[in-house]
């Protein structure tokens, strides 16, 4: 019994499981839907989407997804709202990559400050996607911290 | 092309501000090769154009263009502050894109008249060249914007001079039901009983009556005085649910709005339909007793009535001109009439009354005008229809709380409508009323600065129904800017030896009062809001996010939720057994900018425009099921969907609850968990007030389906999750059942 109880504590530590960088690592996920728009402007503004976010430490790897543009996308930056669901100034760029004319990926992959990872804990940080025909914001969607996944 | 549900109202109050000119027109003064300005159409084009209108907008932005609630003036300053500086090629292409938003959509040539209709009426001038869609000037340069006083000559306001004879009895001057009446529409086709019938072995309904109800018996809007949406019925059970079919159902008039609550008693069911017109039916063969066609027949904006009463002989009903009509509960018989308000100045019902000791209280909506009027609750004589009181929800001159309106004068006061029937206390002898907030919704659009509370908006009243004196108020949201409605349902609950008196507002924030003097008790936020960063947990009194605050005109505010709410008008349920509310909440959030609104009499409005987007951390789910503990407040369980819940909910003793949704889905589900029991779906929205009752000692359940209206709790949607979709016609009445073996 004992000796298993040994084996287990062997295998758990040579996964990392435990170790002090994997717990430090945290995801946050976003759903990317369209920004603020009345039923006229679903002609150009629409579309969906999904966005990963995992810190681990200071450093914050984004990935993510879209679909369903009415445009070419163009440019996707993380903004910092005042607070969850109001908009607020850009501060990182993210990098885009369009599959089709409607679809793409985005990414990017920053070393985060203190105050912008309170911000990210508190659900401040939000992700939005432009496109040709809406180059004011097509899709956006905050990060929102999801379970430790190890 | 069929549009979905959504308003002409909701849609050019969505105009966003600060838009850049698209197509440019050419510019005034070169001469040369552009038209004289103002000829961008045909007279012809802007008389057919009036035809058009008279038939597509008048209903909602009213025959003189004036605008009621969420639809904006068409003519006048407000108007030309929206598009002044947008071409006549985007108001074409903003209607054709978007309206009208019910029935049959209209051709390219009718979209063009309307457009020129409505630059006629704003001062600009017909010509030799027809408007086509490529036709783009400056609405600057080609209309000045004639007051909505002036636009009221336009050949549309003619239309609405209709036949009023052929109804039962006849109200004193001015209180005829709507044709002809300034801002009303044309009211064509039969009024008074239509069908002739007589209700059987009628019991008249006593006070004792309405206190303790029948088992089988809806007698009042969400059933019991205290608004609990629940029925002691026990033959459908979380067991036997999955066994409920159709046993019959009932087609409705169509084209506006359909949420009525039936009333039940003694097996017929008594409801209301758009265009004023009252059935009474055979709860248990769906058979038609007797119809009243109340008057006006004439749709009247977009909003549905919601619900009637009932009391000794007679049926109550509010109409959408702002009568309240007395019919004769075993013909259908019009016994008296009585205007509530002048519709010719906007004025309108969207709920019906309660009665209470032999008073019949009703609310009011359209006080949305500038003017000398105001907006009120008033109580009339069950009897005769005698008006008895008045309370003023609005306060002005040397009334008390006027002060609470700043240096606002007092024909710019406006706004606090009551859309929502109240509830009672029998015991303590007060009713309570929601009060809607004021108008326009943004303070920085009507003018009060941020210490202006402007009672008694946004607050919960309680009344004294014999005279209406007002016992104690409690104001939810003070100075409240964003229409974010405290509005709703009033739900008493006794807890121990506390009264308490529940509601929740738009912003989702259950609130708890004691009910004997307005003494605040506690708070639950049902879901995710910003827009107040804190609530005083000692007084419950809310502050604001710094940024709404300090808002302009012509500036974008975000806040969750939108004004589809947190709650709306889908009533909650209470289960004394366990004691829990049931709420049908909402998900969503907008951008809200005021414009700037023309300070004279008849102007006003909601004055804002709206955006909406999903709330952030829902996945999506704008449709939002949840119960809460009446002591601790805390959420027993929830259960989101994609689609919001557009029903009232309903629960009965043996653990059912009954709701529906947007995407057609009616529903039963277990009371202690939320878990589907049954489902089934209907024509289209299921929208409404269900109701459960027995007749012929079985229990039934009603429910309607509504194609349009609904008010934010569509437009929200059909601009968020336009993926869901349903016809847009299909007004109807289902009715469920056991199968008779079943019981």
């Amino acid at each position: 019994m004992r000796h298993a109880k040994w084996c287990l504590l062997t295998v758990f530590l040579l996964t990392g499981a435990d170790s002090p960088d994997a717990q430090q690592a945290k995801t946050y996920k976003a759903r990317l839907s369209p920004v603020p728009i009345d039923v006229s402007m679903q002609a150009t503004v629409a579309g969906s989407g999904s966005v990963t976010a995992v810190l681990t430490g200071a450093r914050l790897a984004v990935t993510g997804t879209f679909d369903g543009l009415k445009s070419a996308a163009t440019i996707a930056q993380i903004h910092k709202s005042p607070v969850r669901g109001v908009r607020g100034p850009n501060v990182l760029d993210l990098t885009v990559a369009k599959t089709d004319a409607s679809a793409g990926t985005l990414s990017g992959s920053f070393d985060l400050n203190a105050l912008q990872i309170a911000d990210l804990e508190k659900g401040r940080l939000y992700v939005q996607l432009h496109s040709e025909k809406a180059p004011d914001g097509n899709l956006w969607g905050w990060l929102l911290p999801q379970e430790n996944r190890r | 092309m069929r549009r979905s549900a959504l308003t002409w109202a909701a849609i050019f109050a969505a105009v966003p501000l600060g838009i850049a000119l698209v197509a440019a027109g050419p510019e005034p003064g070169r001469g040369g090769q552009q038209q004289p300005a103002g000829a961008v159409f045909t007279a012809q084009q802007a008389t057919a154009g009036s035809s058009v209108y008279a038939a597509s907008c008048a209903s909602c932005h009213m025959a003189d263009l004036a605008g009621r609630n969420e639809a904006p003036q068409l003519a006048g300053n407000n108007f030309m502050n929206t598009w002044r500086n947008r071409s006549t090629k985007d108001l074409f292409e903003f209607i054709q894109s978007t309206m009208p938003p019910t029935g049959e959509s209209l051709s390219e040539a009718q979209f063009l008249s309307v457009t020129a209709y409505i630059l006629q009426a704003n001062g600009a001038q017909p010509g030799a060249t027809p408007m086509t869609p490529a036709t783009a000037a400056a609405i600057g340069s080609v209309a000045a914007g004639a007051t909505a006083a002036s636009a009221a000559a336009a050949p549309a306001a003619a239309a609405g001079r209709g036949a009023a004879g052929g109804r039962q009895g006849t109200p004193a001057a001015g209180q005829g039901p709507g044709g002809g009446r300034g801002g009303a529409p044309a009211n064509a086709g039969p009024l008074g009983v239509t069908v002739a019938g007589t209700v059987k072995n009628y019991t008249p309904v006593t006070e004792e009556m309405l206190r303790n109800q029948d088992p089988g018996d809806w007698l009042m809007a969400r059933r019991n005085y205290q608004g609990w949406s629940h029925s002691p019925l026990t033959q459908i059970t979380p067991s036997n649910a999955k066994e409920l079919q159709l046993v019959w159902s009932w087609g409705m008039s169509e084209g506006q709005g359909n949420e009525p609550s039936p009333l039940i008693h003694n097996g017929v069911l008594y409801i209301v339909n758009i265009q004023n017109i009252v059935q009474a039916i055979d709860a248990r063969t769906g058979d038609l007793i007797w119809e009243n066609h109340v008057g006006p027949n004439a749709l009247i904006g977009q909003a549905a009535m919601r619900n009637m009463a009932i009391y000794q002989d007679k049926v109550f009903v509010a109409t959408t001109d702002a009568r309240l009509v007395a019919l004769d509960a075993r013909t259908g018989a019009k016994i008296w009439d009585t205007m509530i308000a002048d519709r010719a100045k906007g004025y309108a019902n969207t709920a019906g009354p309660m009665v209470m000791k032999g008073v019949v209280v009703n609310g009011l909506v359209g006080c949305d005008r500038y003017g000398n009027d105001g907006c009120w609750i008033s109580g009339y004589d069950a009897a005769t229809g005698k008006q008895l009181w008045r309370f003023n929800t609005v306060r002005r001159g040397t009334e008390q709380g006027a002060e609470t309106w700043g240096k606002l004068a007092d024909n710019l006061r406006i706004g606090g409508e009551t859309w929502i029937a109240g509830s009672y206390d029998p015991d303590l002898d007060i009713t309570y009323w929601g009060v809607a907030q004021a108008k326009p919704w943004m303070r920085a659009s009507r003018g009060t600065s941020n210490f202006d509370n402007v009672l008694y908006t946004s607050s919960t009243v309680a009344l004294k129904p014999k005279d209406g004196t007002l016992a104690w108020h409690y104001q939810h949201a003070p100075g409240e800017s964003l229409d974010l409605d405290e509005v709703f349902e009033r739900v008493l609950v006794d807890i121990g030896d506390q009264k308490v008196v529940f509601t929740i507002g738009k912003p989702g924030i259950l609130w708890k009062l004691d009910r004997r003097n307005g003494q605040f008790l506690g708070y639950k936020e049902t879901i995710f809001q910003n827009v107040f960063e804190s609530i005083d947990p000692k007084t419950g009194t809310p502050t604001y996010r710094g940024d709404i605050l300090e808002q302009q005109t012509g500036q974008w505010v975000d806040s969750c939720p939108s004004t589809e709410g947190g709650h709306n008008w889908q009533s909650m349920s209470y289960v004394p057994s366990s004691g829990t509310l049931i709420i049908p909440l909402s998900q969503s959030c907008m951008a809200m900018s005021g414009r700037k609104i023309e300070p004279t009499n008849g102007s006003g409005g909601t004055g804002a425009d709206r955006r909406f987007f999903e709330m952030p951390g829902t996945e999506g789910n704008v449709g939002k099921l949840a119960a809460f503990d009446v002591k601790t407040m805390k959420e027993l369980w929830t259960r989101d969907q994609r689609s919001p819940y557009l029903t009232g909910v309903i629960t009965t003793d043996s653990g059912v609850g009954f709701v529906g949704d947007l995407d057609r889905t009616f529903r039963a589900f277990d009371v202690k968990t939320g878990e589907t029991l049954w489902q089934t779906r209907l024509s289209t929205t299921v929208m409404g007030y269900p109701v459960t009752f027995t007749a012929g000692g079985r229990q039934y359940v009603a429910v309607t389906t509504g194609a349009t209206g609904g008010g934010s709790p569509r437009v929200v949607p059909r601009t968020i999750i336009p993926e869901v979709k349903m016809p847009g016609t299909g007004n109807a009445l289902y009715v469920f059942a056991l199968p008779e073996r079943g019981r």
